[in-house]
């Protein structure tokens, strides 16, 4: 029975006892901040990352004055810095400074409503309000961390507006705002730390407003998958959590059939199992179980919702035009379990296009399917990165498709 | 006694009658609040309840809150906060939070709230404004409490889906991941993009919990808990398979069919939803006429179809249909199954729905759901055909004309699915006596019961029964309707009393012996009663025959039933009903030396009078008995060639093809049914067998429910024939009838 016990978090965010796995990545994450870096947290959605910063916040309230600030309600740059001003609150004296003039109006007003009447004083420009917060945050005793979770969102709501349309008003306004973050990120080098981070990716954003140099101070940090033993760590410390027990052998099987461990599909898993055994009023898993589970749960109506993100996914990055290609590479990969040289090349003769070539086309279409954990490669072949992943795409696509081997000449 | 129940709303219950008929869906009552006493830190789970109309989730989360209020600990953590049903009012987070704050008002009457409604809804313009300060007064609140708030929000799909845009549900998220004194405990019908795709706010943000489809123990719970009456083995099935487990059709049926037999149950099931018209109107009404013509469409192909098969059903463009299609699924109105593969199947999400509008239809959709009701009925419990004609005729006899119409329609439908015996035989002698008289007797019930009666014509003009015999064919309906409704002590009062006055009755004894051996088991009283008949008639087949049902059973007694057999075979050589009814009784037996005369008996009945049908049933079961599945399939053809023999017999047709899959025949059985005129009736059986080859069969839901079971069936058939040596192992035994 391992030591520590886990409870679900599905959807939130944890921290202490509860962050489970991050060990190495908090170390290194921690000592880049020490380091006086500035970072930019990238990783799929439910990776983990609002809860990284949560626990760097624990562990760093001690040396840092660390203030984490959510944008994703924000609609525009002043919004942001109205924002920024509120996670100040917890700091007395910094509190008192940010308030200013209108500290004596806000006696019995919660934090929503100072909120109002900060943004409401927001009548000049809010670069220089937000570079006098920088100024009184630099001005601190101990250094500071910020950590800015759901950037992205704002920056592609200040791009696209409420129409989804970027004008040249939009990027200017976007452009804005990165400039004078990046400004005072430069500025408040050593004394400030800024970590960015966000539910859909910055990148995509800032390449379809053509702002990709906005913040190149940024160093990426990359949240990637745990490791199969923590995977395994993990579903049994959720077993103790709640009081069952596998059969030997049943969590490395969850890990082996997920094949990639995010921790959200580990999580997933885990509320299955969980689920099944309140349902049939027992409490150890086991193989049999655990296969239904697979097949039933895991690859049902939910597998369609997740696939449809992957896809959609891969035609925000690759275009309408080679996507039907790449697609059927992943099939490939998915109906024959890899994909060879051999079999792209005979998949590539179908193909011809407009505004690409072929190979140029397919030597895109691997490294983004590499780089974006579809596939991994091992010595002349590709592979999916997730079994989960693979049976899904089997499921949906496996019908009425001809491998190359089967097909003629 | 039965439980009053509110049908459609919970909401209206008192806590202790929402915690009083909670009886199922304890597992998932128990998940929902271990989220909720897990929710200590920082950060709230938020949860939400996915499941169709009806499937009990406003019970749920009701009774969820229920047990806040009764658990201590609870209490003292949590406080529920109900939004109504439907939310309309709410397009924005800041509407949202103010919707919070009026059901604050409501639920604690307390002036402060409805005044700070008021008040924070003048400022409307300021979005912003109106969240900030709404979501402060409800954190406030929750401050003063020292609680947390459990808002309790019904169709967050509808919320989320038609009213909240995409970009502010990123602030609503906002408060949800931020904001500890806030969880969400929602409900929504299904499944929906905004919270299955990943550039969606609420992408995994909620835990979502699907309310599955009750199980045959959780129905049968339900049924008892509401009517009192315990539905035992398979008798809860049909029940399942037609309300697809939703509690709240569950419900509706109870109320109506507590005390009903099945049969009546499923005959009256136009009836019942005519009831609740309201009911199933009003989700219909609600529809956009687009949105309708779509839906309906699909209800008449009541299989799973694809947006094309749609389409084209509608009359209507593929695209236009895919994208009606896509707003119903969203409503949860229609569901999409769940398989494999990349097209989308979808069907009407509330079943029952979707069988009382196949109902309601003219002509072969109708046809062919009342083809799967018949068949239930027979596979499930063919005990009740018989109790249910009893009541059923009985039922006609106190209505008038235009009321008793159906009652025709049914009476012909059950004395027909009855397999020919002697006991189908006496009720349709007493349908023709209790409907004597009656000027709208359908010709085809007058022939069905003439076909029954071929040792004569008893039915005589009614008058003095001293003075004329015939007048006791009178007293023997009458007193047969004491039968009827299982008022056996007094049928045998009169019936005793009849063949008093008409001593010399063959008939009259006949019916007393039925009584005697099937209804009360007095089988020494009962043979004399046959030995009677047969004294006055020694070739009275309906005697012999009976007394032979009753000597087969007793082993040291068989000899002599063979010698009576043989020695009425010997004086009617060339009677093919005589043949066939004891080469019947013989199988009926299913003991080997048994089997092989009866074989020879059934070939002579068929050699005789090849055009009936019913005499190739006979041999076909036999021959498969035997261990000659191929000759069976050959008789099988035969007896499959005649629609309404097949329809008097489908618990014949299917034990017969059940037994036929189980010894290896499953293709040829299967070639058999899809090419025979009677394929419509035994459509289940098709698809059974189907299941059983391991094909991928797409049918109505009901259809393949009942056809898994008789894919089950066959192979718990196979491994008790794999389990003897011989190949000629005994049939296992048609369903024995209830006296």
């Amino acid at each position: 029975m391992p030591e520590t016990s886990l409870k679900m978090a599905l959807g939130k965010w944890v921290d202490g006892d509860q962050f489970w796995g991050r060990e190495t990545d908090l170390k290194i994450f921690i000592s880049r901040i020490d380091s006086g870096a500035h970072s930019l947290l990238t990783a799929q959605r439910r990776m983990g990352k609002t809860s990284l910063m949560k626990e760097t916040a624990r562990q760093l309230q001690g040396r840092y004055l660390c203030l984490f600030v959510d944008l994703q309600k924000c609609a525009s740059a002043p919004d942001a810095v109205v924002e920024l001003e509120l996670a100040v609150n917890p700091y007395q004296s910094m509190w008192k400074k940010v308030l200013g003039r209108i500290a004596e109006n806000v006696e019995g007003l919660n934090l929503g409503e100072i909120g109002i009447k900060l943004r409401a004083a927001l009548t000049g420009e809010w670069q220089r309000r937000g570079d006098e917060l920088f100024a009184v945050l630099a001005d601190s005793e101990r250094p500071v961390l910020l950590l800015v979770d759901e950037a992205p969102i704002l920056v592609n709501r200040i791009l696209k507006g409420v129409d989804y349309q970027i004008t040249p008003e939009r990027r200017q306004q976007a452009d804005l705002f990165l400039s004078w973050l990046r400004a005072n990120s430069v500025r408040h080098q050593g004394k400030i730390r800024i970590v960015l981070s966000g539910s859909i990716g910055l990148e995509p954003v800032l390449r379809q407003g053509r702002l990709s140099a906005s913040l190149n101070n940024f160093e990426p940090f990359e949240l990637k998958p745990w490791d199969e033993e923590t995977a395994c760590g993990c579903l049994e410390a959720l077993a103790a959590g709640y009081k069952l027990t596998f059969e030997p052998g049943v969590p490395e099987k969850m890990v082996e059939m997920l094949g990639c461990c995010i921790p959200h599909h580990v999580q997933m898993f885990f509320g299955h199992a969980h689920d099944w055994c309140v349902r049939k009023e027992r409490n150890k898993v086991s193989h049999a179980d655990v296969a239904a589970i697979y097949d039933n749960e895991l690859l049902g109506i939910r597998g369609h919702a997740e696939l449809t993100h992957y896809e959609e996914r891969l035609k925000m990055v690759l275009g309408e035009e080679i996507l039907p290609m790449a697609l059927e590479l992943l099939t490939e990969t998915a109906v024959v379990g890899h994909l060879t040289a051999e079999a792209t090349e005979v998949i590539s003769r179908a193909y011809d296009f407009r505004t690409t070539t072929v190979p140029e086309a397919r030597r895109e279409i691997l490294e983004v399917l590499e780089h974006d954990g579809y596939l991994q490669r091992k010595e002349d072949r590709y592979r999916f990165v997730s079994k989960l992943l693979r049976d899904w795409w089997k499921a949906r696509y496996e019908f009425g498709y001809a491998p190359t081997l089967q097909r003629g000449a | 006694m039965p439980r009053q129940v509110m049908k459609y709303n919970p909401a209206f219950l008192t806590a202790a009658e929402l915690i009083d008929q909670f009886v199922v869906r304890q597992g998932d009552l128990k998940t929902v609040l271990q989220t909720v006493r897990e929710n200590v830190t920082g950060a709230n789970q938020h949860v939400l309840v996915i499941g169709p109309r009806g499937s009990g989730k406003t019970m749920l989360v009701r009774r969820l809150a229920a047990e806040i209020e009764r658990d201590a600990e609870l209490r003292e953590r949590w406080y529920p906060l109900f939004f109504a049903e439907e939310s309309y009012e709410v397009t924005t987070p800041g509407e949202f939070w103010l919707e919070a704050v009026f059901h604050l008002g409501q639920q604690t009457k307390d002036p402060r709230w409805q005044a700070k409604h008021k008040e924070y809804g003048v400022q409307w313009r300021d979005e912003e404004a109106m969240r900030e300060r709404a979501l402060g007064q409800l954190t406030a609140f929750a401050d003063e409490q020292g609680k947390r708030l459990l808002l309790i929000v019904e169709n967050f799909n509808d919320l989320l889906v038609n009213q909240i845009s995409d970009d502010d549900a990123w602030k609503l998220r906002h408060t949800l991941q931020n904001e500890p004194r806030v969880m969400v405990l929602a409900t929504a019908t299904s499944r929906f993009e905004k919270i299955d795709k990943a550039n969606k706010a609420m992408y995994e943000l909620f835990h979502a919990h699907p309310l599955r489809p009750l199980e045959q123990d959780d129905c049968r719970t339900v049924w008892q808990s509401l009517t009192d009456q315990l539905l035992e083995g398979d008798r809860v099935r049909p029940i399942q398979i037609l309300t697809g487990g939703n509690l709240r059709l569950l419900t509706i049926l109870s109320t109506f069919a507590a005390g009903l037999s099945l049969r009546e149950l499923m005959d009256d099931l136009v009836g019942l939803v005519d009831d609740h018209t309201a009911y199933f109107k009003s989700h219909l009404e609600a529809l956009p006429p687009f949105e309708r013509k779509v839906y309906l469409a699909l209800a008449e192909l009541w299989d799973p179809s694809t947006a094309r098969e749609v389409a084209v059903a509608a009359r209507m463009d593929v695209n236009q249909s895919s994208s009606l299609l896509r707003r119903l699924v969203e409503r949860g109105a229609v569901a999409i199954l769940d398989k494999p593969g990349r097209t989308k199947w979808y069907q009407v999400a509330e079943r029952m729905y979707n069988i009382y509008y196949l109902f309601r239809r003219r002509g072969s959709p109708a046809e062919r759901v009342r083809a799967v009701v018949r068949f239930m009925v027979s596979f499930y419990d063919p005990d009740e055909l018989l109790t249910a004609a009893r009541r059923i005729a009985d039922e006609a006899r106190g209505l008038d004309s235009a009321q008793r119409q159906d009652h025709y329609q049914v009476y012909y439908d059950l004395v027909t699915q009855l397999s020919a015996n002697s006991l189908s035989d006496a009720l349709a002698e007493v349908a023709r006596e209790k409907f004597a008289g009656l000027d709208d007797l359908p010709e085809s019930l007058a022939r069905i019961i003439r076909q029954h009666m071929p040792v004569g014509n008893l039915y005589e003009p009614c008058g003095n029964t001293a003075a004329r015999p015939g007048r006791l064919c009178q007293v023997l309906v009458t007193d047969f309707s004491h039968m009827l409704v299982s008022r056996f002590a007094e049928a045998e009062t009169v019936l005793r009393h009849a063949v008093q006055i008409d001593p010399r009755s063959a008939t009259g004894w006949t019916v007393l012996g039925l009584l005697l051996h099937e209804n009360l088991a007095r089988f020494d009283e009962a043979e004399q009663a046959y030995r009677a008949a047969i004294n006055i008639d020694p070739q009275f087949a309906r005697a012999i025959v009976a007394l032979l049902s009753l000597l087969l059973p007793q082993q040291q007694r068989r000899e002599e039933a063979l010698r009576l057999a043989e020695t009425a075979i010997s004086q009617s050589p060339d009677d093919p009903w005589l043949l066939n009814s004891f080469a019947w009784e013989l199988f009926k037996i299913g003991e080997m030396p048994l089997l092989t005369r009866a074989l020879a008996w059934a070939r002579g009945a068929v050699a005789l009078a090849p055009e009936t049908s019913l005499y190739h049933r006979t041999l076909a079961c036999i021959e498969c008995a035997l261990g000659s599945p191929q000759d069976a399939l050959k008789s099988a053809q035969k007896y499959l060639a005649h629609q309404n023999t097949v329809r008097d017999t489908l618990d014949d047709a299917t034990n017969l093809f059940v037994e036929l899959a189980a010894r290896g025949e499953a293709r040829g059985a299967l070639q058999i049914l899809l090419e025979s005129p009677s394929r419509d009736q035994l459509e289940p059986l098709l698809v059974g067998i189907r299941l059983f080859l391991g094909e991928d069969v797409n049918v109505a839901v009901e259809i393949k429910e009942i056809g898994s079971d008789v894919a089950r069936r066959i192979e718990q058939r196979r491994l008790a024939l794999a389990r003897t040596d011989s190949d000629c192992v005994p049939l296992a035994p048609p369903v024995p009838r209830a006296g």
